[in-house]
């Protein structure tokens, strides 16, 4: 534990709050593509977060406490990946250039499984995890401003 | 060629390194050096006084890469870092502040 342990780790939770709302702003700006590089429509990407350890990770039941991790460091993104679990929006406009034209579905277009109302829910939640991470930055400081003044 | 014996191995065979400055290393001493400490307080002083400048230079440095490459610096590392600047300026400020008001003490002793 030293002077900027805390404003370390707040600091990783204010980049990673960040990553989260570029990867929202990059999804509603999606919101209607219906032509990526891979094929079909594009789909919505979510952050993956995990926890930021200095120490090696030991599994093991006997592992002595003294080897045991102790506080962790912050967070870190794990990965940005795609959702492939929630089904695409189906729109009839046949007129539509990427429109399908064959089989059961002919006349739809796929759109995004983009949701703009909960991308922009997920923004608020962004913003607040990041003044969140401020408020114990702020709280570190004053912290350490208080020690300074003992025995004054 | 024969297997050297056990009591008369020699040389520094296997590389080990001294992580507690207490333990002997291979001349027999110790890094305890019986309580003499080898800064003065003018190095000291200087120590930290580089070390906070240092702080922030870098702070100066993100700031005008923020200004200069907007898109490649996030605003928080700026302000962090200006945080932390200040932060050690305090500190440092601090123990000489008191280190003074001791020697002032001693001074004022009569």
């Amino acid at each position: 534990m030293g002077l900027f342990t805390t404003i370390n780790t707040a600091a990783s939770g204010l980049t990673a709050e960040r990553l989260r709302l570029d990867v929202i702003s990059d999804n509603i700006a999606n919101a209607n593509t219906t032509r990526t590089a891979e094929g079909g429509p594009f789909r919505r990407s979510r952050v993956i977060f995990r926890p930021r350890v200095d120490q090696p990770y030991w599994r093991s039941p006997f592992l002595p406490e003294s080897l045991k991790n102790k506080i962790g460091s912050g967070v870190k993104v794990a990965k940005i990946e795609k959702d492939m679990d929630t089904d695409l929006v189906l729109k009839w406009d046949p007129t539509h250039p990427d429109a399908i034209k064959t089989g059961p579905k002919a006349g739809y277009v796929e759109l995004p499984n983009v949701n703009v109302v909960s991308e922009m829910v997920d923004m608020i939640s962004a913003s607040r995890a990041y003044e969140a991470n401020i408020a114990i930055m702020d709280g570190s400081k004053s912290m350490f401003r208080k020690a300074l003044e003992i025995g004054r | 060629m024969g297997i050297p014996g056990i009591n008369n191995v020699s040389g520094n065979v296997v590389e080990m390194a001294r992580t507690n400055p207490a333990h002997m290393d291979e001349n027999g001493n110790t890094g305890i050096t019986g309580g003499k400490t080898e800064k003065n307080f003018g190095n000291l002083v200087t120590e930290a006084m580089g070390n906070v400048s240092d702080q922030q230079l870098d702070a100066d440095a993100l700031f005008e890469r923020m200004i200069t490459h907007p898109d490649e610096v996030e605003p928080h590392d700026v302000t962090i870092a200006m945080a932390k600047a200040e932060m050690s300026l305090n500190m440092t400020k601090a123990i000489i502040d008191r280190a003074v008001k001791a020697y002032n003490e001693i001074i004022a002793m009569r």
